[in-house]
């Protein structure tokens, strides 16, 4: 939540790509499940999210929430619309006012590393948000201690996270490579047992997982987005159209995101070739597979930046 | 060769059982149960104007109040019945669920009793002499005619003599004499008496609060029970009903006091099972909950579980504790969970402050309102299940968070001469000189 202090969250390639993700996806679920979603982010200075979601989904009931240590005069400053409430607090404490019976599309955008606060923040959401709620979390990929940024072994983690631990945890688990296996088995476990217990009390609802994304900003720290989308015990998920995108991953497999580093030229030889003259291309030798594979991922959704004079 | 064996349990060997597992507290809270199912029935929500008195010495033990007493028609189907009929009609909002509690109460302290009970239309008395009771028999006839001597279960009541009257009001008056020999010991060990007087005070706080007046050896006592801060941080409340039962729940914040008193406490239809709980049975250390924690001593929850069928509330048999295998129970559990989980958040945010986490604590219990048990149960639900917390400045711990203190060892002598060559007075300013001397000479420091 202090990034932006740091950061210009609209130049991170990467962090732009995966928004543009998100957006063509939730155009199909809002489209599925209608428009009036209330919109929950945590918008920082920049409120690109805010922008894009405003602009693209229509929606106008927009929450952002800001722990850090901006004044509320700043905070309001930077809000590109009026209609944007902004609650200066922890999202543990904000999330407890504001009226979770409302279909909502909350994008906890963390900017550290996992944290009991997640847990929290999930135990108090999925208690309440109704039916076609969309629930995205993003952090920090890697598990380390906060404080001394050392990777945790066993013992530290299960004192810090406790019964969340998965049963069967091992140090290598706490590894790049298994790291955001090991978060999204957490969240995922913890969002079961809420709507479980929730069950016996009020309806029977069940989480339908879509984002299992990880990608490194250039010279930047390893991220990881986490979500999905709340539904009744019995939707289908094929109502949804979402087959086409091949960056949504039901299961443990996540999918990575990745930009090639071309010129605007290549761009326009690579625009010129993809899916019909592929092989062509690479005989030409100036594009490498690998940088076509990328390309393949990610050209719908990658940003162009130009330098103007404003 | 076929015949009969008789299975009736002996008369002593019941007695023996029943009065095993209760402590003497507990078994004088159940006699008292009954005197507040009375108050109950006569305005469940005012006991102004009702009264207890418990008198006890080495001698004998009495209870008296004027709550209402019990009738004959009781006293015959369910007082002094062993069990429960099946056909009993409930008492709205009673306690007593198992039909033990007041011949429980009695044959654990003495061996002689006498009940006297006055209603609108009864006024009787049961006088016990539990060594003659034991040895009763009677003779039924078996199917063959023949006579056959068992024991004689069945208790003798009389209708009241102007001699032997204790009750002037509608109530119930019990004394008890030829105490045995632990329980009068008991009773005169000072200690005994100061504990009976905490639980009676923190068990029944609810009726205390009512206004129901409780003297025990002629001394007031008082209601001792939670408040939870309601200005600016509102509790989490949220009420339903569930299977029959009504729940409500109410969880906030409350003063730092005694770490001891933080927790969940609960009550089936006003009467205290369970307090202070920091256990799994309240859902601590589960589902993502944190294990209590000192950090966490300003939470309080109340749940108020009430039900005209008492079978539906998940209480023990001895009334203590909360039976956590109740379905019940479970789902009530889910919206302790959620209180928990907001109002925890809220300290943890606390904890952040560090050094000053403590001040603010006290501070917050300073300035705001109260509202006490009884209020809590009563007052409106005016948004469900959302804690608000009181504002926290978020500047203070940020900035807490933007500085780190940095230290290390120096010789003297060196760090003498590096004072004076600075011309700071004091080795903490020569450390932030040395600090900013290293920004400034390695062109770190951002321009100010």
């Amino acid at each position: 939540m202090n990034s932006p202090k740091y950061l210009n969250y609209e130049v991170r390639p990467f962090k732009f790509t995966e928004r543009k993700m998100m957006l063509a996806s939730l155009q199909r679920i809002c489209s599925y499940f209608g428009s009036d979603y209330q919109y929950i982010g945590l918008g920082g200075l920049s409120f690109a999210d805010f922008k894009l979601f405003h602009k693209e989904l229509h929606i106008d009931d927009m929450i952002s929430i800001e722990g850090g240590s901006f004044s509320q005069e700043k905070l309001e400053f930077n809000s590109p619309y009026s209609f944007i409430e902004i609650l200066k607090e922890r999202t543990t404490t904000a999330l407890n006012r504001i009226d979770l019976n409302k279909k909502t599309l909350i994008w906890l955008d963390y900017d550290g590393v996992l944290d009991n606060y997640f847990f929290d923040d999930i135990t108090t959401l999925f208690s309440k948000l109704p039916e076609g709620s969309i629930y995205i979390v993003t952090c920090n990929k890697e598990l380390k201690v906060d404080e001394t940024r050392k990777e945790y072994d066993k013992e530290k983690f299960k004192e810090k996270f406790g019964s969340l631990v998965p049963f069967d945890i091992n140090n290598k688990d706490f590894s790049s490579a298994n790291n955001h296996k090991t978060i999204r088995k957490m969240i995922s476990n913890h969002i079961t047992k809420i709507l479980k217990n929730r069950s016996e009390v009020d309806i029977d609802l069940k989480f339908i997982q879509l984002f299992n994304l990880i990608y490194q900003e250039y010279r930047g720290a390893n991220m990881y987005t986490f979500g999905g989308i709340i539904a009744s015990k019995d939707f289908d998920i094929s109502s949804l159209s979402l087959n086409d995108f091949d960056f949504l991953s039901d299961d443990e497999s996540s999918y990575k995101i990745e930009i090639p580093n071309l010129t605007r030229k290549e761009v326009e030889l690579v625009n010129s070739k993809v899916h019909k003259k592929e092989e062509d291309l690479i005989e030409m030798n100036i594009i490498s597979e690998s940088d076509l594979r990328k390309y393949k991922k990610s050209y719908k959704y990658i940003p162009h930046f130009y330098d103007v004079r404003v | 060769m076929a015949g009969q064996i008789n299975g009736n349990p002996t008369k002593t060997f019941f007695i023996e059982m029943i009065t095993r597992d209760i402590s003497i507290k507990d078994a004088i809270l159940d006699l008292l149960d009954n005197s507040i199912d009375g108050a109950n029935s006569i305005n469940p929500d005012n006991y102004e104007g009702l009264y207890i008195d418990i008198n006890v010495d080495g001698n004998s033990f009495t209870v008296k109040d004027n709550c209402g007493g019990f009738s004959l028609e009781t006293a015959k189907k369910y007082a002094f019945r062993f069990g429960r009929p099946d056909e009993i009609v409930l008492n709205t909002g009673s306690i007593g669920r198992f039909g033990v509690g007041m011949k429980r109460a009695l044959f654990k302290m003495g061996m002689n009793f006498e009940v006297e009970s006055k209603t609108e239309d009864d006024h009787f008395q049961i006088d016990v002499n539990v060594q003659e009771w034991k040895n009763k028999k009677t003779t039924i006839k078996d199917e063959e005619d023949n006579e056959l001597e068992i024991e004689d279960w069945n208790f003798n009541f009389q209708f009241i003599n102007e001699g032997t009257v204790n009750l002037e009001q509608s109530g119930t008056f019990i004394h008890v004499e030829n105490l045995k020999t632990e329980v009068s010991n008991i009773f005169q060990d000072t200690e005994f008496l100061n504990e009976l007087e905490s639980d009676i005070e923190r068990f029944l706080n609810f009726s205390l609060e009512k206004g129901l007046k409780i003297t025990l050896n002629g001394k007031d006592l008082e209601k001792r029970g939670i408040v939870l801060f309601n200005e600016e941080s509102k509790p989490y409340l949220h009420e339903g009903t569930i299977d029959g039962v009504n729940f409500k729940i109410a969880a906030g914040l409350s003063h730092v006091g005694d770490p001891k008193t933080s927790g969940w406490y609960i009550y089936c239809n006003d009467r205290l099972v369970l307090e202070e709980d920091k256990t799994t049975a309240t859902g601590w250390h589960t589902a993502g909950i944190p294990k209590w924690h000192v950090d966490y001593v300003m939470f309080k929850g109340v749940v108020f579980l009430d039900s005209d069928d008492t079978l539906k509330l998940p209480l023990t048999t001895t009334k203590k504790g909360i039976d956590t295998t109740s379905e019940l129970y479970k789902k009530v559990l889910f919206f302790m969970r959620e209180a928990m989980n907001s109002v925890l958040g809220f300290l943890k945010e606390v904890r952040k402050l560090g050094n000053e986490a403590n001040d603010y604590r006290k501070i917050l219990g300073e300035q705001e309102d109260k509202i006490v048990v009884s209020e809590l149960k009563t007052v409106a639900v005016a948004e469900p299940r959302k804690f608000i917390s009181p504002e926290i400045s978020i500047d203070v711990i940020a900035e807490k968070k933007d500085y780190v203190r940095i230290a290390y060892n120096a010789n003297r002598e060196l760090a003498d001469l590096a004072k004076n060559h600075s011309g700071t007075s004091n080795f903490k300013q020569l450390g932030e000189y040395i600090f900013d001397y290293y920004l400034k000479m390695e062109e770190l420091a951002e321009d100010e």
